[in-house]
């Protein structure tokens, strides 16, 4: 798990640090201090691979699994210390991966079907599946489908994900859409432009929401407000815009592919919805999941009204800050909690407040080590310092803190460190970041309390990502912030009641240079460049010989197709990798023993890492290849390590390094 | 580029998983000579109707091909010996019959109401890995395949019905083995066999590739198939060729040439499994050519080949990034499956492990995607029985697609990891229904499917609403085979299709034989038939409530 940086080192005998009293001691204080993370005993032959949770108000759990089953689990807090007991309420159901429960009955989603699931014997097992709505299937694979969420219009809200045929594509009616279907079984078609859509809810205010992965016309994962006719970014759902009962009359062909950013486009091309927040690929996590609003009244700790979005790749849970400003959505996301035993696709809030949280990770790995799990996350009562919430402000931003920070901290321009950044819009799968823009801190306004900060900038950019670094900002009692860094993505800049802040009586003068790229107008090719280490072209001093050759492919679930290679030292190799999965993955092969620091260095690059094809500078690195798109391949030519030993090859494209590995032997 | 050549190749080029195999040499008997039938008490006829459900006395009539045992005839020898090889016959059971097939060596499988196929060896006796025996009266297949090797006989495997029900059984050679001659014993009741087919082998290799060459040539368009015959790349080779020597973002088609050398004037069968398409040429003549891109079995063709050099070429193609996996054999009536090429990665992209799904207390329903006639069907549910009879139903046509029994059903595809094809693999002895929606009408009315209940014993019942007609529709398990019932609310008239068959034998007046099954209806069930070119259609006239059984 990667540390978190909240070390403090107390010096003095006693010290009240809020909730905490500690004595002459070096104390490091984590998520697990503020947040705990508490399994649910699951029994050995039940395979919980979580599709859907639906928390009954009786304080039952209901679970629904990929493999098809409904469980029923009694007492899932293990209030006075009993354990939950699990019961088979229904089976049989094709990958449901959405569960709710309406008018006391289980509603469960399926790929094909909504279904009501009803025990009228009353013997605790469903004995009626009654069928609420049809979904046309295709028969690919990715046709998932998602739901039920109940509107406060009285109806219910589903997704469903786009084919994947080497590209996202819409083979059967509203895949890509979001669809409003009431109780009698009318569906009204809502929104489009989706992609892999597992995570949406409605807020208090009734406005909806989704979560987007990284993917083809996805350059990073995103939640994006859905209102009727939106088109939130993969146009491929367009298929299906000249259907009688669509709310959007978009075509395919009115969607430029040219890479520019999806704000932009969405300028000229009415319909297209940009998010509200950017979640950056790699840093924040690879695949956002469920999304729930914090509506505990700070019963779930400081946060109240903000959201928790779950990340399956990385199997964490983040935080996102949201407000509404000149009528559109825009906010920023944090770390908030990571180390969840599985991929976490769903979230619930349970009755005692604490949360919910299902996982499964079959085919799609995760960090988590375990298949499948349930957890729950309990508050500790223990408030972090943390920043709860960064606002769009006329000439820069606010941000606010969940405890008072020292002042002196605050005032110190060196304290603070900004970019922007943005992503391409186009046909490929994800995007480097490109556009990357360092923004000197220009004027510093402090509260008096403490609570809050002004930060003044020039060149706030919309549609672009603000990433606003505080490490070295300390609490009053002289704690680091648990987690240093949010992203804000702009759509409006604020300009309503808060005047610039008066640089004459506030300004800083930040030292760090302003620096623009160019990648925007780099290729995935370009960004993957030849070097030394990368032979795309058989050398031409080899006269058309090669020793051996070796075909590495991909398989589901981070691995590659073979775990180990022999090849004899000094041998002129041609390497053919096959990247037959429906994600990015690289290939490096690295020096014996060194893949941790290899794939712990790839992670490191941060937003910088797509551009290098995640490979890091690194005299461990021997040979790699490019990043290479979902369904492509590459081959690359090198002389095997004159050096005899087990060599790693290795994907560190983040979250792969530690399942992706292979041993390519090298012997004499 | 790449990445718009590779959308547009996988926009354009099909990808199927659906490719099957099925050919096999077709059947020819041995002479009725080499059977000792003056020896035994043995009969031969022409005809045979054992009756499924009673014993009746049976009218005999001489001089047929059918080998015929009586009230437990006994032995009845034959000349038919070797070491290795094939053997495949048809027999036929009636209530009380049982038949014992003797491989020789003191080894025998046994098929009666009771024994499913148990095999008795010298010193241990196994049962089937699952029980696909028939219905009695029904006629059934055996087929067997034994090598000798050193220190046993390797029974490859046992087919009941075209399913295996040994895989790799190892027979451990004895002092004083009994040569192994083909028996028949009926040792109760009585039975019937025909189409005794028994291929001795040598297991030589009977084809040989000589002077491999091959050609590659880039597709014309990054989406086609079509060769363009610009600077075709050309070399020789030792083996067959699965990836591009160059640069592997090109779509292009890998020719393989050669001489075959046939050892043996014979018919061969052979069979071509990989990723990506396969064409077959022999003697400039194209055997076959898939063309879509596929996982799993290819083009598979049966070739008369008489002794002597003939000249070949292979075509493989795959989409760049699919790894290259081929595997390419050939078997004859003389002669086991051969391995033409050395590298096969088959075995390993195609073998993820093995989950399946047993019904033990109750009804299992599993819905899932089912591959049924060459197509994916997407709303349909398998219900598996702990009886061994299990069905599976496409709720959009409201109809049995399958029925089967013996094992339910592998699921490895649908629950382990994940990615295409996602199919639910029915195991055991498959009956094909007409799989369409089985209520004659307006063709513009669409079934609008309801839902299912379960009873106790998680059987479902599935209801419909079709124009004014409330309908629902059991399917439960029995014994031998199923009921079906259907029972509508309204009260209207309609007519049910019930089969589409080859043809029919009416056993009585409400019971017909369709050869791989049964059907029998109650009294009062109005039933006729329709006859299309070569298919005769059942239907029935129904006014509220409608069942029949089917029997195998």
């Amino acid at each position: 798990m990667k540390k978190i940086k909240n070390t403090i080192y107390i010096l003095v005998l006693s010290l009240v640090l809020g909730n905490f009293s500690l004595t002459g001691q070096t104390k490091v204080f984590t998520e697990d201090d503020y947040y705990k993370i508490i399994t649910v005993p699951i029994p050995d032959d039940v395979k919980l691979e979580v599709g859907g949770m639906a928390v009954i108000p009786d304080g039952r759990l209901a679970v629904c699994t990929r493999r098809g089953d409904v469980y029923m689990i009694n007492n899932p807090y293990s209030f006075n210390g009993s354990m939950p007991a699990y019961k088979k309420f229904a089976s049989g159901l094709h990958e449901p991966l959405g569960l709710g429960f309406i008018d006391g009955k289980l509603c469960a989603t399926q790929r094909g079907e909504v279904t009501i699931l009803d025990d009228i014997d009353q013997d605790g097992v469903a004995d009626s599946y009654k069928a609420l709505y049809k979904f046309p299937l295709s028969g690919n694979y990715h046709q998932y489908s998602y739901g039920p969420l109940p509107s406060k219009k009285g109806d219910y809200l589903f997704t469903l994900n786009l084919d994947w045929i080497g590209y996202g594509a819409s083979q059967s009616k509203w895949r890509g859409w979001m669809l409003r279907i009431d109780k009698n079984g009318n569906m009204t078609p809502f929104a489009m432009g989706l992609r892999s859509p597992s995570g949406f809810l409605e807020n208090t205010a009734g406005d909806i929401f989704y979560s987007e992965n990284q993917g083809d016309w996805v350059g990073s994962g995103r939640i994006t407000h859905l209102e009727k006719g939106d088109m939130a970014g993969n146009p491929m759902s367009l298929d299906w815009s000249g259907e009688q009962d669509s709310p959007t009359k978009l075509k395919r062909s009115d969607i430029p592919d040219t890479g520019e950013p999806m704000y932009e486009v969405a300028k000229r091309v009415k319909g297209i919805k940009p998010p509200a927040v950017w979640f950056p690929h790699t840093i924040m996590g690879i695949s956002t999941s469920d999304i729930i609003e914090d509506e505990s009244n700070g019963k779930f700790g400081p946060f109240a009204g903000q959201y928790f979005v779950g990340d399956q790749g990385h199997s964490k849970v983040m935080r996102m800050y949201l407000e509404k400003v000149n009528g559109v959505y825009q906010g920023a996301c944090f770390p908030f909690k990571e180390g969840f035993q599985s991929g976490i696709l769903r979230m619930k809030w349970g009755i005692d407040n604490s949360m919910f949280v299902g996982m499964t990770s079959r085919g799609w790995a995760s960090t988590g080590k375990d298949l499948y799990g349930l957890q729950r996350l309990e508050w500790t009562g223990k408030t972090p310092f943390e920043i709860k919430s960064i606002q769009s402000m006329s000439d820069g931003f606010k941000i606010e803190f969940t405890q008072k920070a020292s002042i002196e901290s605050l005032k110190d321009v060196k304290n603070y460190a900004l970019k922007s950044f943005t992503y391409k819009y186009h046909h490929n799968y994800g995007s480097p970041v490109i556009n990357s823009e360092t923004l000197p801190v220009k004027a510093i306004s402090v509260s008096d309390d403490g609570l809050s900060v002004r930060i003044s900038i020039d060149n706030i950019r919309l549609g672009y990502v603000h990433e606003v670094n505080l490490d070295g900002i300390k609490s009053l009692e002289g704690l680091d912030l648990l987690h240093s860094t949010g992203y804000y993505t702009l759509n409006q800049i604020n300009t309503n009641g808060n005047s610039p802040v008066d640089r004459n009586q506030y300004g800083v003068k930040q030292e760090s240079a302003q620096v623009m790229d160019h990648s925007m107008h780099s290729t995935i090719k370009a960004t993957n460049s030849i070097t030394a280490k990368r032979t795309t072209e058989i050398p031409a001093d080899w006269n058309g010989q090669i020793d051996q050759t070796l075909t590495i492919g991909t398989k589901p679930g981070l691995k590659f197709s073979v775990s180990k290679l022999q090849v004899k030292a000094g041998s002129k190799i041609k390497l053919v990798f096959n990247n037959n999965d429906d994600m990015l993955h690289n290939l490096l092969i690295v020096k014996p023993g060194t893949v941790t620091k290899v794939g712990e260095e790839a992670f490191k690059l941060g937003t910088e890492g797509e551009a290098k094809a995640f490979v890091p500078s690194l005299e461990e690195v021997v040979y790699h290849t490019g990043l290479l798109q979902p369904e492509s391949s590459e081959s690359i030519y090198f002389k095997a390590p004159e050096e005899p030993g087990d060599y790693t090859f290795v994907c560190t494209f983040p979250g792969h390094y530690t399942l992706m590995q292979g041993i390519l032997k090298v012997r004499k | 580029m790449i990445n718009l050549k590779l959308l547009l190749a996988s926009m354009l080029i099909g990808i199927n998983v659906f490719a099957q195999t099925q050919l096999d040499f077709p059947i020819k008997p041995s002479e009725s000579s080499v059977w000792h039938l003056k020896e035994s008490k043995w009969e031969t006829t022409d005809k045979v109707d054992f009756h499924p459900f009673e014993s009746k006395k049976l009218k005999v009539a001489s001089n047929g091909s059918i080998l015929l045992g009586r009230n437990g005839a006994g032995s009845l020898r034959s000349s038919l010996s070797g070491s290795s090889y094939r053997v495949r016959l048809s027999f036929s059971l009636d209530l009380f019959g049982s038949l014992t097939i003797e491989l020789g060596g003191n080894h025998s499988f046994r098929f009666n109401s009771q024994e499913n196929g148990v095999f008795y060896g010298a010193n241990n006796v196994l049962k089937p890995q699952q029980n696909v025996l028939r219905k009695t009266g029904l006629w059934q297949s055996f087929d067997a395949i034994v090598i000798e090797k050193e220190k046993f006989f390797q029974v490859q495997y046992v087919k009941l019905n075209g399913v295996k029900i040994y895989d790799n059984l190892l027979i451990v050679k004895e002092k004083n083995l009994k040569a192994t001659t083909l028996n028949l014993t009926n040792d109760a009741g009585n039975v019937a066999v025909k189409d005794i087919e028994f291929n001795a082998y040598t297991l030589d290799p009977k084809i040989e590739l000589n002077e491999l060459s091959y050609k590659i040539k880039e597709a014309v368009e990054w989406h086609s198939t079509q060769p363009s015959e610009i600077n075709p790349i050309e070399g020789k080779t030792n083996e067959l060729l699965l990836d591009y020597p160059n640069n592997t973002y090109k779509n292009c088609i890998i020719y393989t040439s050669g001489k075959m050398k046939v050892k043996k004037t014979d018919t061969y069968l052979f069979k071509t499994n990989g990723s990506g398409r396969v064409g077959l040429t022999i003697d400039n003549k194209v055997y076959f050519e898939t063309k879509d891109f596929a996982h799993g079995p290819q083009g598979e063709c049966l070739v008369n080949l008489s002794e002597g050099e003939h000249s070949f070429i292979l075509l493989y193609q795959r989409p760049g990034w699919w790894t290259g996996a081929l595997s390419w054999t050939v078997e004859s009536t003389s002669s086991p499956i051969q391995e033409l090429n050395s590298k096969s990665m088959v075995q390993e992209i195609y073998l993820p492990g093995e989950m399946r799904v047993t019904p033990i207390n109750s009804n299992e329903n599993i819905r899932s995607f089912i591959n049924f006639r060459n197509k994916k069907l997407t709303h349909v549910i398998s219900s598996g029985s702990p009886m061994g009879y299990h069905f599976c139903y496409d709720l959009n046509q409201a109809t049995p697609l399958y029925f089967w029994k013996g094992k339910f059903a592998d699921v490895t595809e649908m629950w382990y990891d994940r990615g295409e094809p996602q199919l639910l693999m029915p195991q055991g002895l498959m009956l094909e229904n007409h799989g369409k929606f089985p209520i004659k009408g307006d063709d513009k009315n669409n079934p609008i499917y309801k839902g299912y209940s379960l009873d106790a014993s998680q059987v479902p019942t599935f209801s419909y609403r079709y124009g004014a007609l409330e309908l629902t529709n059991k399917i439960s398990p029995l014994a031998d085979g199923f009921q079906y019932e259907v029972n509508e609310s309204s009260g209207a008239e309609f007519t049910i299709l019930v089969a589409e068959v080859p043809s029919i034998t009416y056993i009585s007046k409400r019971m017909i034989n369709v050869s791989d099954r049964i059907y029998v209806f109650p009294e009062n069930t109005e039933i006729f038939t329709t006859q299309d070119n070569a298919t005769t259609s059942i239907w029935a006239k129904v006014k509220n409530k409608f069942s029949y059984t089917v029997h195998f």
